[in-house]
C-alpha cells in the first residue's frame, strides 16, 4: 500500500524543469498567500469578537442604567404614594383626598404604570388607581406580592411578571404587570395597622425597552432573570416554557458581573451579565459564537474570492516566470537531443550568462569530440595505408627479382651451399614477414627477420659491408611492431654503406633503458646534415632513389600509432661520419593477450 | 500542446470556475436573507380569538427567518373568497401558505391545485368525502381528543352521573371536520351516562345570529365547541339567558378566560394555539429551506381551565399569549 502510494507520488513528481519550477514557485507562493490570509482572518476575528463583547457590554450598562432609573422611579412613586399620601393621612376621614392624590399621582406617571393600590391588613381595598372594581371573592392575602410584603415589611418586593388578578375588567384584557409592593403603615379611625401598597408596573415598558434592544438578527440576544433564575424578560419567553427551545438562566443567574464562556445545549457561546442594583436582577446578554461570524460571512467569501483570484494571478506569473527561466535551458536541451538525434544543429547559445557558458561548453565539447573522431578515421586510414606498406615491403619485387637473380647465378656457379643459405634465408624472411597476419611480433622474431634480410643483402653485394647484431636477450621476448628494422637497414645500405669498398659496417643493438626498449642501428656510411636528418622523419613526400620506398616516417608512423607519440624513431647523423637510427618502444611483454590489445588499438 | 500547458489550462480553468461559482453565491447571499414569504389565511383574522396563534406565526417567523403576513378577512369567508384570496396571495410573491380551510364541495381539489404550486399547511382538518385532502399537513389540537376532555371534565363534575341531565351544543358550523370530530369525541364520551344531547345549534354568533339561543329550551349544559359559539354562549348567560345552564366549552381568547375568571363558564378547553401557529412555520420553513422535505402533522397540546386553576403560574403564559 504505501509502496503504491510512494510510486503514485513519483508519478505525479515533476520532471521538467519548467513543471518543477511553476510546482515550486506555486507551492510556495499560495502556502505564504494562506498562510497570511488565515493569520490575517483570525486576527481580524479575533478583534472582531473582542469589539462586539465589548459594545454589548456598553450596552448592556446602558440598558441596566435604564432600567435601573425606570425601577427608581417606580420605588420613589410607592415611597411619595406611602410617606406623602397615606402615612400622613387618616383613611377614615380623609380617604377622598388620599384617592385624589393617588389620581395625581398615578396620572403624572401611567405611561409606566397600571395602577396603584392600597389593602389593609387582612387584604381588604382601602383604595386604588385607576379607580376599579376588584373581583369578587378575591383573596389578595394569597397572592405572591401580598405574602412578600407582610413577610418583610422592612423591604420592597419586585415579584417576577404576572397577570393582575384584582380587578374586573369588562373589555376581557389580562395586563402583564411586576409588582411593587411593601408593607406600610396606614392610620384608620387613629388607630394604626400594617397594610400593603402594591404599584403594579406595565411590564410592557420593561418588555419595550428590552425588544429595543433584541432587535439583532445575529442570533445574538438579551434577557432578564431575577436572582434565582426565574426569566423576567426573555425574546423567546413562550418557547421556553412551551419547551421549545431552551435557556441556562439558573447558571446564569449565579454569575457575578463579567463575560463568561459557556455551552449550553451544544453550542458555544459569550455570555455577559450585568446586575440590575437593588433588585438583584440579572440582565444578560448571550452572544453565540455563530454571532461572531454572522457578518462576516461575506467577509469570509470575499477573502476566498481575493484569494482564489490572487492563486489565479501567481499560477499566471509562476507560469511566465518558469517559462522564462526554463526555455534557454530547454532550447538547448532540444538542440542537444536534436544532435543526438543525429541531426547537426547549432548548439543554441542564449539566455543568462550561466547557460550561454553551458552552450559554449557543450558546442565546445561537442567540436573537439567531432575532432577527435575525425583524428581517429584519420589513424585507422593511416593505419591501413601503413599497414599495406609493410605488406608491400615484404614483397618488393625489385628485392625479390634480385634476390632469386642472385641465388639462379649461385646455382649455375654450383655454388649451392650458398644457394640453400640464400633460399632458406628467404624462406625466413617471408615466414617473419607474413607472421601469420599478425602486425605485432617478439624483438627475436624482428631480429630474425633482420639477420635473413642482412644475410641475403650481404650475398647480394658481395660482402662489401659488414653486419653485427647485438642485442641484449632479455629484450627478445618482448613485442614489437614488425619489420621496423628491416626498412632502416635498407636504407643503411642504401643510403650508407652501399658505396664503400669493404669498409662498411652496419651495427643492429638492442637494450632495455628504463621501461623502454631500444633498437638501434648504426652505420659508418656518409652519413647527411643535420637538416637532412630532420626531414627524414618529417617529409613523407621524399622520392626514395633505392629499396622498398617504405621511408622511415612510414615507420616512425606505426610506432606511434601502436604505442603512442612519445615513442617512434630518432636519427643522429653526422656528415661522412655515418647515421645512427634509434627506435624506441615500450616494454611490453610479447604475451597472447598483450598482442591481441596491442593490434586492437588499445 | 505539451503536459505543462494542459496542466496550466486546467488549472486556470478550475479556479476560474471556483470564483464564478463563489460569485455567484455571494450575489445569491445579497438578494436576502429571508427564507420566503408566508401568508396566513384564517377567517375573521382580526378577532381576538386568533391572538395567541397569530403570537405563535410571528414569533417562529423570527426564529425561521420568513417573513408571515397575515391576510385581513371578513367573519364571512366562503370557499370562493377563500380560493381568490389564495391566488391573489401567491400572485403577490407568497411562497407559502397557512390556511384555515373553509368547507365547500371544491375545497378539497382547490387546495390540491394550490398545494401543487406552493406547499400548503392547513389549521385545521379538511372535511372531505373522498379524503384527498386530508393529505395536507395540519398543525393544531386533536379535535376528537378535545371533545372527549371536556366530557371528561363535565363527568368528574358530577362524578359520572348524568341521568336525566340535558345537553345543548353549540358550534359555529356543522360540516367542519373541526367540529364534527370535537362533537364526535364528546358525545362518545358521554355515550351510556344517561345525559341526553337536547339540541344542537349552529351559526355565525359573531354575526348577530346569537338571537338563536335565546330560543333554545333549557338544557342542564351547555357545551360550546368553538371560540365564537363559547363567547356567545358566554355573553348570553351574562346576560341572564340559557336558564343559567351551565357553560363548558373550547376557546381561546381572553373573552372566553373572562368568563372563567367570571365563574360563567364552568371548563375552558383551551387549545395552543400559539404552538399551532409556531408549528405551522416551523413546518414551513423546513420545507423552503429543503425543497425535498415532506411536511409532518403538528399536533398541539390543550389546558383545562378553571376559575380556581385560572391564574396558576403554569396557565399564565397561556392567557399571556392569549393577550399579544
Amino acid at each position: 500500500m504505501r509502496n503504491k502510494s510512494l510510486k503514485y507520488l513519483k508519478k505525479l513528481e515533476p520532471r521538467g524543469i519548467q513543471s518543477t519550477i511553476m510546482v515550486t514557485f506555486s507551492v510556495i507562493s499560495i502556502s505564504i498567500m494562506l498562510i497570511i490570509g488565515i493569520v490575517l482572518y483570525v486576527r481580524f476575528s479575533n478583534s472582531s469578537r473582542q469589539e462586539t463583547i465589548q459594545s454589548t457590554r456598553r450596552l448592556m450598562e446602558q440598558t441596566s442604567e435604564t432600567l435601573e432609573d425606570y425601577l427608581v422611579s417606580m420605588r420613589r412613586i410607592s415611597d411619595t404614594a406611602y410617606y406623602y399620601l397615606i402615612k400622613e393621612n387618616d383613611f377614615s376621614s380623609q380617604a377622598e383626598d388620599i384617592q385624589s392624590r393617588l389620581n395625581l399621582l398615578y396620572e403624572a406617571n401611567n405611561d409606566n404604570l397600571q395602577s396603584i393600590v392600597v389593602y389593609n391588613g387582612y387584604g381588604s381595598l382601602l383604595a386604588a388607581e385607576p379607580v376599579a372594581t376588584q373581583k369578587e371573592n378575591l383573596n389578595v392575602t394569597e397572592q405572591d406580592w401580598y405574602v412578600q410584603a407582610m413577610d418583610e415589611v422592612e423591604n420592597m418586593h419586585f415579584s417576577t411578571p404576572h397577570i393582575q388578578n384584582l380587578f374586573d375588567d369588562n373589555t376581557y384584557r389580562y395586563y402583564w404587570v411586576i409588582s411593587l409592593s411593601r408593607a406600610i403603615e396606614i392610620t384608620n379611625g387613629g388607630t394604626s395597622e400594617l397594610g400593603v401598597l402594591l404599584v403594579d408596573m406595565d411590564y410592557s415598558v420593561i418588555s419595550r425597552m428590552l425588544d429595543q434592544i433584541n432587535a439583532t438578527d445575529n442570533g445574538q440576544y438579551y434577557y432578564l432573570c431575577d436572582s434565582s433564575g426565574e426569566i423576567i424578560y426573555h425574546p423567546r419567553r413562550i418557547q421556553i416554557s412551551d419547551g421549545i427551545i431552551g435557556e441556562n438562566s439558573q447558571t446564569a443567574a449565579g454569575y457575578k458581573d463579567g463575560v463568561y464562556d459557556e455551552t449550553f445545549e451544544g453550542e458555544r457561546r459569550n455570555v455577559v451579565v450585568n446586575t440590575i442594583s437593588y433588585t438583584g436582577w440579572k440582565l444578560v446578554g448571550v452572544i453565540p459564537h455563530s454571532a461572531f461570524t454572522y457578518g462576516m460571512i461575506n467577509m469570509r467569501y470575499f477573502i476566498v474570492l481575493l484569494m482564489l483570484l490572487m492563486a489565479m494571478m501567481l499560477v499566471v506569473v509562476n507560469r511566465i516566470v518558469s517559462v522564462g527561466i526554463s526555455r534557454p535551458v530547454l532550447r538547448l536541451n532540444d538542440s542537444v537531443k536534436e544532435y543526438e538525434a543525429g541531426e547537426k544543429p547549432e548548439i543554441y547559445i542564449g539566455g543568462p550568462q550561466e547557460i550561454r557558458h553551458l552552450g559554449h561548453s557543450i558546442q565546445k565539447s561537442y567540436e573537439q569530440i567531432e575532432s577527435l573522431m575525425k583524428k581517429i578515421v584519420l589513424e585507422q586510414n593511416e593505419r591501413r595505408k601503413s599497414e599495406l606498406d609493410a605488406l608491400q615491403s615484404q614483397i618488393n619485387p625489385h628485392f625479390l627479382y634480385n634476390t632469386l637473380e642472385s641465388i639462379t647465378w649461385m646455382v649455375e656457379g654450383e655454388r649451392n651451399d650458398e644457394a640453400v643459405f640464400m633460399i632458406s634465408q628467404l624462406a625466413r624472411l617471408f615466414r617473419i614477414s607474413l607472421s601469420k597476419g599478425r602486425t605485432i611480433i617478439s624483438i627475436r622474431d624482428e631480429i630474425q627477420h633482420a639477420q635473413s634480410y642482412m644475410n641475403i643483402q650481404k650475398i647480394r653485394y658481395k660482402n662489401t659491408f659488414s653486419v653485427s647484431f647485438d642485442v641484449d636477450p632479455d629484450i627478445c621476448s618482448c613485442s614489437t611492431v614488425k619489420l621496423i628494422l628491416q626498412p632502416i637497414l635498407e636504407n643503411a645500405i642504401n643510403y650508407g654503406v652501399s658505396g664503400m669498398d669493404d669498409t662498411g659496417e652496419i651495427r643492429v643493438e638492442g637494450k632495455r633503458e628504463g621501461d623502454d626498449i631500444l633498437l638501434s642501428v648504426t652505420d659508418n656510411g656518409i652519413g647527411m646534415s643535420e637538416e637532412e636528418a630532420s626531414l627524414v622523419l618529417t617529409d613523407n613526400s621524399r622520392v626514395h632513389k633505392h629499396g622498398s620506398g617504405v621511408g622511415l616516417v612510414n615507420v616512425n608512423r606505426r610506432i606511434q600509432i601502436y604505442f603512442g607519440n612519445e615513442y617512434g624513431l630518432n636519427i643522429q647523423s653526422e656528415p661522412d661520419e655515418g647515421t645512427t637510427v634509434t627506435i624506441r618502444i615500450p616494454a611490453v611483454p610479447y604475451t597472447e593477450k598483450g598482442t591481441k590489445l596491442l593490434e586492437e588499438g588499445k | 500542446m505539451n503536459k505543462s500547458k494542459k496542466y496550466f489550462i486546467i488549472i486556470e480553468t478550475v479556479l476560474g470556475l471556483m470564483v464564478l461559482i463563489l460569485g455567484i453565491i455571494m450575489l445569491s447571499d445579497r438578494t436576502g436573507n429571508k427564507l420566503g414569504r408566508v401568508s396566513v389565511i384564517v377567517r375573521d383574522s382580526d378577532d381576538a380569538q386568533w391572538a395567541a396563534f397569530k403570537y405563535g406565526i410571528r414569533m417562529a417567523a423570527a426564529d425561521r427567518g420568513v417573513e408571515a403576513v397575515i391576510v385581513g378577512t371578513e367573519s364571512v369567508l366562503t370557499a370562493e373568497e377563500e380560493e381568490q384570496l389564495l391566488e391573489s396571495e401567491i400572485n403577490n410573491g407568497a411562497d407559502a401558505l397557512i390556511v384555515q380551510p373553509i368547507p365547500g364541495e371544491d375545497t378539497a381539489d382547490m387546495l390540491k391545485r394550490i398545494r401543487k404550486r406552493v406547499p400548503v399547511m392547513l389549521t385545521e382538518q379538511l372535511s372531505s368525502e373522498n379524503g384527498e385532502a386530508s393529505m395536507l399537513p395540519v398543525a393544531g389540537a386533536d379535535n376528537y381528543a378535545l371533545g372527549a376532555a371536556l366530557a371528561g371534565e363535565l363527568l368528574e363534575d358530577y362524578s359520572s352521573r348524568l341521568e336525566g341531565k340535558t345537553v345543548g351544543i353549540l358550534s359555529r358550523t356543522t360540516d367542519s371536520d373541526m367540529t364534527v370530530s370535537r362533537m364526535t369525541g364528546f358525545c362518545e364520551t358521554l355515550k351510556g351516562t344517561g345525559a341526553e344531547v337536547k339540541w344542537q345549534v349552529a351559526g355565525n354568533f359573531d354575526n348577530g345570529e346569537g338571537d338563536y339561543l335565546e330560543n333554545q329550551a333549557r338544557v342542564d349544559f351547555v357545551i360550546a365547541l368553538d371560540d365564537s359559539s363559547l363567547t356567545a354562549a358566554g355573553e348570553e348567560l351574562a346576560a341572564g339567558g340559557l336558564y343559567g345552564a351551565l357553560l363548558y366549552g373550547i376557546g381561546h381568547s381572553t373573552q372566553a378566560a373572562y368568563y372563567v375568571d367570571k365563574g360563567i363558564v364552568e371548563c375552558l378547553a383551551v387549545p395552543d394555539e400559539f404552538n399551532t401557529g409556531y408549528q405551522s412555520v416551523n413546518e414551513i420553513a423546513d420545507r423552503l429551506e429543503q425543497p425535498f422535505y415532506r411536511m409532518k402533522n403538528q399536533t398541539v397540546s390543550y389546558t383545562m381551565l378553571r376559575r380556581e386553576t385560572l391564574f396558576l403560574e403554569e396557565n399564565q403564559e397561556l392567557l399571556f399569549t392569549m393577550s399579544q
